[in-house]
């Protein structure tokens, strides 16, 4: 049984191919200027890795943004639950998924079943996102991969205390002009962005186990804050954590073939 | 399980510090010195030299009221939380322990810089749209760092919706008794005499949940240092009239907190005559209460209460923080002759408190806001006013262009319009308040 | 097959005036608005007036209202009803009806009210917050307050029999509505949430007698429809103020169907008779003082958990969506509070905040309902 999944984001895209319940093949790409054309780009490449094409695929669905306007997809499902999904099926353990894109941030609370029990969302504020991440890096002029580490190597990280981008920015500004260490600067980024990540999980509650996924599950500071701030140590995941959305699709996708064939 | 020491009680330790105080200011300087950033803020404000002897008094009673209250409740008294217009003296006749439910959130948050509390009723699920001042109480018991209260009285219907809706989500999350006041849109005869029936029932009700009765002679006491303290009020505001400004600017968000937390004691009356007295002497001097003045000012809401020494600091740059909404009341003294009387004129004056009276009806209408401001305006001889927009005061925001309008049509005064969070410090940095706030001076002169 | 003018009715929602109020005014009819559950229209009926509920149809921007309102502050359906008032799409008025509902809309009508050029004729009904019976008395003077000027800026006077006649009237509308409302409740039911918001829309922007013998007619063709039957769950809305069919137009196409709420342009609206007991002015005061209340009304919680569990428990209901509009505390709140009892009951909630108005952030809304059925397992 050959089955896919295609996440399209607002950032990048993603494929996964399983067959019989492995995966086959997986792929990223940054998103081109439509969904379809994003979703089918990351698609061929997918299905030219496994050396297979699109009438081979036997159930697709789509996932993220741009997942109703996906030409091959047969069904479409919330990256919320997709998310979920795929987190779950990669660590059985996990109840818990805290979710940090590059617009948005979830946090998704699953069964023993990988199965959507309840769930928040934050996309209006930057706050607690990618976008935040970015911002900061600019002003301290850095990559945003290199955040993380240099955020660990710190001993005394600075307190950013602006609840919105815009000022925490000068705060940032305000450090470095004042020479303080970039380490120490990018420590106070990074918890800065675990403290708004935390609000959002309070709202939902987390049960053990806890998984982080998403472009920023990246930023080791990042994690090592989050998992400090509640008590609680992160599962790594075996994949690429931008690849669950799709993972979860493809899952999704072998339950509704399941379903059809019934 | 609530934790020990409880938030009230760590503010009220490191209260405890100052009141052992003397009345120098090097000695206050020095405690700030000693202490974590935001306590630090919170004292700074307090350094007017001409007025140590009011400051210390009046950080004396926050520590005498919040000890006062930690006692009585573990002496077993019930726990009253009540909305800022409500009259403390009530509770005090009643042996409760009473509790402002806005300044039980205030003064931790600015003393101890305790923002998580903040957070917590919104990752509880309340709306982030909500005062910020409620936020802090109803989180620090969220995080079981305070204890419930035993009843919730609701002052705030007609007046401000945030206000009253919290209050009631606290009694329902909770399981709490709500006692609810109606004020009345108009502010006639008819309205007051609606309200003085809502305040007996009330009083009626508070009784049976209780179990406590009105101790009348003991209101009557109370009530007397009230109109002491009303009369020493009117004094002040009159002296408030003299060029140069002879107060310092702290004494106005003081006067609110005395009334919400301790209305009716002998302290608070001793801090108004220690402020009559300090201002009397200035005046006779014909000196302000700090140097270079250049604008005296109306807030014609609240003042900007995330960090005290904005208010020092307006002193060092001559700008004279006059006059405010909230600590406006224009209250009678109470005839405490009968029950009667003192009830009628509790109610009265509750009816009268800063929010409520100008706010529970129209905003041009009669004790309405455009009203007082105007009157405070002209009888203070002010120069330029001031809104500090909490982002949570939709009542106000609402109607804010037709009163800036109105004061400036009538009497030719701008007003300054801030955004920002009443207490949390993390909204709008308290620097870009102060770049507004200088641009705005420098455009009167 | 339904008249035309029956089909008709289901646009009404789709402006703000219509054929009917157009050819009610050239015949000399007077028009009041009013934006709230709490002003008796029975009282304008019987003076010969025609009650219409204010909205937000039509408004796609509020940068005229912004400057008087905030932005920053006060609720876009306020801010969007005072817009349609400052551009003179509400010149249509020949007056208006305010109360105290909430800050914003208060607020609103005061911003209304300052403008140069307002209708002739302005009324502010406040309403207690509180259900007592001191509060009932006050209501009632109100009530005869409003009255009066009513009568004499019109010129009419109103009498106990048109009274009666006025509540005869909007008693039928009531009945039918709760009939229609009752359709909804079955397994297979005859109407969309969206298509039910239209006609409850529809009875408060044309004259009511028409109206009565339209929905007459729809609630038989309706009822003889064949069932919706291929939705994902059954769904109810509580919550902020909607008068936009396309709000629940975008849940329903999600797979999930509408069938129950507690909303004022809802069930809230018109759903407690008047029971007429005693005098008219009394009975009809009576039923709008306690009419399933709006969060406005404080100790009146636990009823209105009542009211959304039954009604909820009456059509089957599968999950809860709990929507508030941005600043809107009042419901905001109460949604808080909601969402804590009725999960504790089981019942399933989503709560979401949304803005009034064209519907710009229709992808974040609909990833969200879609994940809350996705929840549900549907």
């Amino acid at each position: 049984m050959i089955i896919a999944g295609c996440d399209v984001g607002s950032l990048s895209a993603e494929a996964v191919i399983m067959r019989d319940g492995a995966i086959i093949s997986s792929e990223i790409i940054r998103v081109r200027p439509r969904p379809e054309q994003s979703a089918t780009d990351v698609m061929d490449k997918a299905l030219e890795k496994a050396g297979l094409t699109y009438k081979n695929i036997e159930y697709c669905v789509s996932t993220g943004y741009g997942r109703e306007r996906i030409p091959f997809a047969d069904n479409n499902i919330s990256e919320i639950s997709c998310h979920g999904k795929g987190a779950q099926w990669l660590v059985p353990s996990v109840r818990t998924v805290i979710d940090v894109g590059g617009q948005d941030c979830k946090v998704i609370r699953v069964d023993e079943n990988g199965k959507l029990v309840n769930f928040v969302m934050n996309d209006k504020c930057a706050a607690g996102t990618g976008r935040f991440l970015e911002f900061m890096a600019k002003v301290l002029d850095v990559g945003i991969e290199d955040l993380g580490p240099q955020g660990l190597s710190s001993l005394n990280s600075v307190a950013i205390t602006n609840m919105c981008s815009i000022y925490a920015e000068t705060e940032v500004l305000h450090y470095v002009y004042e020479g303080k260490n970039p380490a120490d600067i990018a420590a106070g980024i990074n918890r800065s962005m675990a403290e708004r990540v935390n609000s959002l999980v309070k709202r939902v509650g987390v049960e053990e186990d806890i998984c982080i996924t998403g472009g920023v599950a990246k930023n080791t500071g990042v994690v090592k804050n989050l998992e400090e701030t509640l008590q609680v140590s992160a599962q790594k995941l075996p994949v690429d954590p931008q690849s669950v959305g799709a993972i979860g699709a493809c899952l999704f996708a072998k339950e509704e073939l399941g379903n059809r064939d019934r | 399980m609530v934790r020990t020491p409880t938030l009230w009680e760590e503010t009220s330790a490191m209260m405890g510090g100052v009141a052992a105080l003397p009345e120098d200011v090097t000695a206050l300087e020095e405690l700030a010195s000693n202490l974590p950033p935001d306590a630090a803020a919170l004292l700074k404000g307090f350094t007017n030299p001409h007025y140590i002897k009011m400051s210390i008094t009046g950080l004396k009673i926050f520590n005498t009221a919040l000890t006062s209250v930690l006692e009585r409740r573990a002496q077993g008294k019930k726990v009253a939380f009540y909305c800022f217009s409500f009259p403390r003296e009530l509770l005090d006749a009643m042996d409760m322990a009473p509790v402002c439910t806005e300044a039980a959130g205030i003064i931790p948050v600015l003393a101890l810089g305790c923002e998580q509390y903040i957070d917590a009723p919104v990752n509880a699920g309340l709306p982030d749209t909500i005062c910020g001042g409620h936020k802090a109480s109803v989180g620090m018991i969220i995080e079981q760092a305070e204890i419930m209260p035993d009843v919730i009285i609701n002052a705030g219907p007609g007046s401000c919706d945030p206000n009253a809706k919290l209050h009631e989500w606290m009694a329902e999350t909770w399981n709490v008794p709500l006692l609810n006041l109606d004020a009345p849109y108009y502010h006639d005869e008819r309205s007051f005499q609606y309200y003085r029936r809502e305040f007996r029932r009330m009083v009626e009700r508070l009784e049976e949940i209780t179990g406590q009765k009105v101790d009348y002679d003991r209101l009557r006491e109370i009530l007397e240092n009230s109109n002491e303290q009303i009369e020493l009020y009117w004094e002040i505001q009159e002296l408030k009239k003299a060029k140069p400004y002879p107060l310092s600017n702290i004494y106005c968000v003081l006067v609110e907190l005395m009334k919400y937390i301790w209305s009716g004691r002998p302290e608070a009356v001793e801090y108004f005559r220690i402020a009559r007295d300090t201002a009397a002497e200035l005046v006779r001097k014909g000196e302000g209460a700090f140097p270079n003045q250049r604008a005296r000012t109306l807030w014609t809401y609240s003042g900007v209460y995330y960090d005290m020494e904005l208010f020092r600091w307006l002193e060092e740059i001559g700008v004279a923080f006059v006059q405010d909404c909230f600590g406006w009341y224009p209250d009678k003294v109470i005839d405490t002759s009968t029950v009667d009387t003192m009830i009628d004129g509790l109610s009265d004056r509750t009816l009268n408190q800063p929010m409520t009276r100008q706010h529970k009806g129209a905003w041009d209408g009669p004790a309405g806001w455009a009203e007082d401001m105007i009157f405070l305006a002209r009888e203070l001889d002010i120069d330029a006013c001031i809104y500090s927009g909490n982002l949570a005061c939709k009542q106000t925001w609402g109607v804010l262009r037709l009163i800036t309008e109105r004061i400036r049509n009538e009497l030719g005064i701008p007003t300054l319009r801030l955004e920002t969070d009443i207490l949390d410090k993390r909204i709008t940095p308290v620097s870009v308040i102060k770049e507004q706030i200088e641009e705005f001076i420098s455009t009167l002169e | 097959m339904v008249t035309r003018e029956a089909e008709e009715l289901t646009r009404l929602c789709e402006t703000l005036s219509n054929p009917f109020i157009e050819s009610w005014k050239k015949e000399g009819g007077k028009v009041v608005g009013y934006p709230c559950t709490y002003v008796p229209e029975e009282i304008i009926y019987a003076a010969g007036i025609l009650p219409f509920r204010l909205r937000g149809t039509g408004c796609v921007g509020t940068s005229l209202a912004d400057t008087w309102l905030v932005r920053t502050a006060n609720c876009s359906f306020a801010r969007s009803v005072l817009e349609l008032a400052l551009t003179g799409e509400y010149d249509f008025l020949d007056g208006v009806v305010f109360n105290n509902g909430c800050d914003h809309t208060r607020r609103a009508y005061e911003n209304w009210k300052a403008q140069e050029k307002t209708p002739s004729f302005m009324h502010m009904l406040p309403v207690p917050h509180v259900l007592t019976e001191d509060g009932l008395q006050w209501y009632r003077e109100e009530v005869a307050t409003f009255q009066d000027h009513l009568q004499k800026s019109f010129g009419v006077e109103v009498k106990g029999k048109s009274l009666k006649e006025a509540i005869r009237v909007y008693n039928e509308t009531r009945r039918l509505l709760k009939q229609l409302y009752e359709l909804r409740t079955k397994k297979a039911p005859p109407i969309t949430g969206a298509e039910t918001l239209k006609i409850v829309i529809a009875s408060a922007s044309m004259p009511r007698d028409t109206y009565n013998q339209l929905l007459r007619e729809l609630l038989k063709e309706i009822s003889n429809r064949e069932g919706i039957s291929d939705y994902r769950a059954r769904l109810m809305i509580v919550g902020s103020v909607n008068d936009d069919p396309a709000l629940v137009e975008l849940i329903e196409d999600t797979g999930g169907l509408v069938v129950a709420d507690s909303l004022c342009f809802g069930a809230r609206f018109f759903w407690d008779l008047d029971e007429g007991t005693g005098d008219t002015i009394d009975s009809i005061t009576a039923r709008y003082y306690y009419h399933i209340s709006c969060p406005r009304m404080y100790g009146a919680y636990p009823q209105r958990l009542d009211f959304v569990k039954n009604m909820a428990k009456e059509a089957g209901v599968d999950g809860v969506i709990l929507q508030a509009i941005k600043f809107c505390d009042l419901h905001g709140v109460e949604n808080a509070l909601l969402e804590k009892s009725l999960e504790n009951e089981g019942i399933p909630t989503l709560k979401l905040e949304r803005e009034y108005g064209p519907l710009a952030d229709t992808g974040r809304f609909r990833t969200r309902v879609q994940a809350f059925l996705e929840r549900l397992g549907r």
